[in-house]
C-alpha cells in the first residue's frame, strides 16, 4: 500500500534542505548579485566533511580502533554504534555539523577571492562551475578521501538509537526518521529567519546596492569586495549545512547527488520563486520539491503498475518539465512568482506606522 | 624508451582535430552574440545521433552522414535562437540570465533525447560506421575516421577563414562582431547575419559529433560530459579568436593525450584524472590571464605579417 506517512516524512526533510540551500543561493545571487553555479561544490564538501568525519568519530567516540571507513564491516559496525549509543552519535552528529559549516564557509571565502578578479560578467560563474566538476572527479576516482563511485555509506539517522530503547511511541520505525525531518525543519526555519533579518537591514540595502551598481556604491564609500566575501561566506556556510543534513538524511555520500544539474535545479527554485524575495525562495523550493517527489511516486508507480514501461522516463520528464518551466520563466515573467521585496530596515518599519497615523 | 611517443602524438592531433570541430561553433558564437552558449554541447550530441540513425540507412557513407549532421544540427541551432535567445537578447538579460537559458536550452534538449532515446532503444549504442586502418605511419595505422576528421578540420577552417575575408555575409559578420550598433546604423541586416552564425556554429558541432561517434558510445549525455572541455578550448584562446582556437583545440588535444601519457608512465598519475588538467588551466587562464594564452594573439598578428593581411 501506499506509504503516506512516509511520503510526509521524505516531503518535510527534503523541502528542508532545498529550502536551505535555495535561501543560500537567493543570498548569493539575488541580493549579492554573484552567481554561484558552484552550489553542488559547496553542498557537496558539506557532505563530506560530515561523512568522513562521522565514521571517523563514531569509532573513536565507541573506543574501537579506527578502521578504513570503506569497507562493509565498518559500515556494519558504525551501523551498530548508531543504534546503540546515543552519546556518540549524537556527538559525532553535532560536530561534523559544525565542521562542515566551518568547511563551507572556508571554501565560501576562498571562492571569493576569484569572485573579485574576474573580468567578464560570466568568468565567476565559469570558475566554480569548473571548481565543482574538479570536486566531483576527485571524490569519485580517489579512494583515500571519499570512497571512489561508491560514496561513502552507512551514516546512520543521528536519533536511529530509539529503535533500540523501550520508550511506546518513539520506538516505532517511523519515530526517528520523523524527528529528523522536524530537525531538518527546525533548521530551514533558522536559515529562513537569518536571511530574513540579514537582508532586511542596512547590510541588504547595501548588498542590492552593490549588486545593481558596484561602482557607484563603492564611490560612497563601501567595501565592495569585504561585502561580496561576507556574502559568499554565509551562502556557502548555509549550504554545507545542507550537505550535514542531507547526509544524515540519506546516509549515503555520494558524488552522483552533486552534480551541476543538481545546481541547475537550485536555480530553478530560486528563479522560480523570485529574485531577492526570501518567500519567493520558499515557494520556488516547495514547487520543485513536489515536482520531484510526485516523479519519484510516478515511477514507483509506473514500476507496479505498468509492466514493460521504462520508468527511467518519467525521471527523465522530471529534468525536462524543469527545464521548460525555467525557459517559459525567464522569457515570459523575468522576475519569478513573487515580486522582489523591499527592504524593511526597523527605521523604515516606523516610517511607514508614521504615515499610517497621519503624522 | 619512448615507443608510447607516435601513437600518442597522432591521438593527439586527432583529438585536437575534433576539438577545433566541436569548439569552433561556441568562439563564432561568443564573438557575434557574445553569449556564452551552454547548449552548444547538445548540437554534438545531436549531430552524433544524426549519424547513429542515418547509419542504419546507409552504413558508411560518411559524407551524407556529415553533411546531414551539418543539417540536423544547424536546424537545432536555429530553433533554439529563435525560441530562447531572441527574444532574452531583444529584453537586455544580463550575461547570467543567458548563461542560465542556455543551460535549461541545453538541459530540455537533452532529456527530449533521453525519452527519444529511450523509447527508439538507442540510448546507448554504436553507428555503423566502418573504422579501417588506410594508411600506416611509424608504425601506427591512420583510419579512415582519422585522416577525414583531419580533412574536415583543415578544410573548415581555410573556409571559415576564407568565408570571413571574402564574402560579404563574412566581413558583415566581423563588423557585427566588432561593433552590433555601429554595423546596424551602417545597413547591415543583424537578425540575418546572426541567423548565418547559428547554423554554421550548431552545423560545425553537429559535424564534430558525427565525426566523433565512431569512436564512441553514443549517449544522450554525450555532449554535456564535454560541455567543459568544449569551454576551455574557447578560453584558452581567448574566447573569440579564431586563430586562438585553433592554439586551444592543440592545446587540449596535447594535454589530454601526449602530456597525460607521459604522467602516466613516468608518474603513474591514472587517466582517470585526464580532465584534471583542462580543468584546472580553466581556472588558471581565467583567473590570471583571461585574454587566453597570448601565443594566440601574437601567432595571430605574425600570420596576418606573414601573409601580408591589413588589419581592419
Amino acid at each position: 500500500m501506499f506509504d503516506i506517512v512516509g511520503f510526509i516524512i521524505s516531503l518535510v526533510s527534503s523541502l528542508g534542505i532545498y529550502i536551505i540551500l535555495t535561501l543560500s543561493l537567493n543570498l548569493e545571487y539575488g541580493y549579492g548579485g554573484q552567481p554561484n553555479f558552484g552550489q553542488a561544490l559547496f553542498y557537496g564538501m558539506g557532505a563530506f566533511v560530515t561523512a568522513i568525519l562521522t565514521s571517523n568519530l563514531l569509532f573513536l567516540f565507541a573506543h574501537q580502533p579506527l578502521a578504513n571507513i570503506c569497507t562493509i564491516t565498518s559500515l556494519v559496525q558504525r551501523e551498530s554504534i548508531a543504534t546503540s549509543n546515543p552519546a556518540a552519535t549524537l556527538l559525532a552528529w553535532a560536530i561534523s555539523g559544525l565542521a562542515s559549516v566551518l568547511v563551507g564557509a572556508l571554501i565560501g571565502f576562498a571562492a571569493s577571492y576569484p569572485a573579485l578578479r574576474v573580468k567578464e560578467e560570466w568568468y565567476l560563474a565559469m570558475v566554480l562551475l569548473v571548481a565543482a566538476q574538479i570536486f566531483t572527479i576527485i571524490f569519485s576516482y580517489d579512494t583515500s578521501l571519499g570512497c571512489g563511485f561508491d560514496g561513502i555509506a552507512g551514516i546512520s539517522n543521528p536519533f536511529a538509537w530509539l529503535t533500540s530503547t523501550s520508550i511506546p511511541v518513539l520506538n516505532s520505525s517511523y519515530a526517528f526518521p520523523a524527528i529528523y525531518a522536524g530537525v531538518i525543519a527546525l533548521f530551514a526555519y533558522l536559515c529562513y529567519t537569518l536571511t530574513e533579518r540579514l537582508t532586511n537591514s542596512p547590510f541588504g540595502r547595501q548588498l542590492k546596492a552593490i549588486r545593481d551598481d558596484w561602482l557607484a556604491a563603492s564611490t560612497l564609500g563601501k567595501n565592495v569586495n569585504a561585502i561580496r566575501a561576507q556574502v559568499m561566506v554565509i551562502g556557502s556556510a548555509m549550504a554545507g549545512l545542507a550537505g550535514w543534513l542531507y547526509v544524515y538524511y540519506i546516509g549515503v555520500a555520494n558524488t552522483a547527488d552533486y552534480t551541476s544539474t543538481f545546481t541547475f535545479s537550485i536555480w530553478v527554485m530560486m528563479i522560480l520563486g523570485g529574485f531577492a524575495n526570501n518567500r519567493g525562495a520558499l515557494t520556488g523550493a516547495l514547487v520543485l520539491t513536489l515536482i520531484n517527489e510526485l516523479t519519484l511516486v510516478g515511477s514507483t508507480l509506473v514500476q507496479t503498475y505498468i509492466p514493460g514501461f521504462n520508468p527511467n522516463i518519467v525521471n527523465y520528464s522530471k529534468y525536462l518539465l524543469e527545464s521548460l518551466l525555467l525557459l517559459i520563466l525567464l522569457i515570459y515573467r523575468p522576475k519569478g512568482l513573487l515580486k522582489e521585496s523591499r527592504i524593511k530596515t526597523p527605521a523604515y518599519t516606523l516610517f511607514k506606522e508614521g504615515e499610517k497615523s497621519g503624522e | 624508451m619512448l615507443s608510447w611517443l607516435p601513437g600518442s602524438i597522432l591521438r593527439s592531433v586527432f583529438e585536437s582535430g575534433i576539438f577545433l570541430m566541436i569548439s569552433i561553433g561556441l568562439t563564432l558564437t561568443l564573438s557575434v552574440v557574445k553569449l556564452p552558449n551552454f547548449a552548444h554541447a547538445e548540437f554534438l550530441t545531436i549531430g552524433a545521433y544524426t549519424s547513429l540513425v542515418l547509419s542504419q540507412v546507409v552504413p558508411n557513407n560518411i559524407p551524407i552522414i556529415l553533411l546531414a549532421s551539418f543539417l540536423t544540427a544547424a536546424i537545432l541551432a536555429l530553433a533554439v535562437h529563435n525560441a530562447v535567445f531572441k527574444p532574452l537578447i531583444a529584453r537586455k538579460s544580463s550575461a547570467y540570465i543567458l548563461v542560465l537559458a542556455s543551460f535549461a536550452a541545453a538541459q530540455f534538449i537533452r532529456y527530449t533525447v533521453f525519452i527519444a532515446g529511450s523509447l527508439g532503444g538507442v540510448l546507448s549504442a554504436h553507428p555503423l560506421i566502418a573504422v579501417t586502418p588506410v594508411v600506416y605511419i611509424a608504425g601506427q595505422a591512420l583510419t579512415n575516421v582519422y585522416l577525414t576528421t583531419l580533412i574536415v578540420a583543415i578544410a573548415s577552417t581555410i573556409l571559415l577563414s576564407l568565408f570571413f575575408r571574402y564574402t560579404l555575409i563574412g566581413k558583415c559578420m566581423r563588423a557585427v562582431s566588432s561593433n552590433t550598433v555601429l554595423a546596424q546604423l551602417s545597413g547591415i541586416r543583424i537578425e540575418y547575419i546572426v541567423s548565418v552564425m547559428w547554423i554554421i556554429a550548431g552545423g560545425l558541432g553537429g559535424v564534430g559529433g558525427a565525426l566523433l561517434s565512431p569512436y564512441v558510445t553514443v549517449t544522450p549525455a554525450l555532449g554535456f560530459n564535454l560541455l567543459l572541455e568544449i569551454f576551455a578550448v574557447v578560453i584558452f584562446g581567448g574566447l573569440t579568436s579564431f586563430v586562438g582556437t585553433i592554439i586551444g583545440s592543440l592545446i587540449m588535444g596535447f594535454s589530454e593525450n601526449t602530456l597525460m601519457d607521459f604522467l602516466n608512465i613516468y608518474f603513474g598519475v591514472p587517466y582517470t584524472y585526464t580532465q584534471l588538467i583542462p580543468f584546472s588551466l580553466i581556472i588558471i587562464v581565467l583567473l590570471v590571464k583571461p585574454t587566453g594564452f597570448g601565443v594566440s594573439y601574437s601567432a595571430n598578428r605574425a600570420l596576418r605579417r606573414l601573409i601580408g593581411v591589413r588589419t581592419r
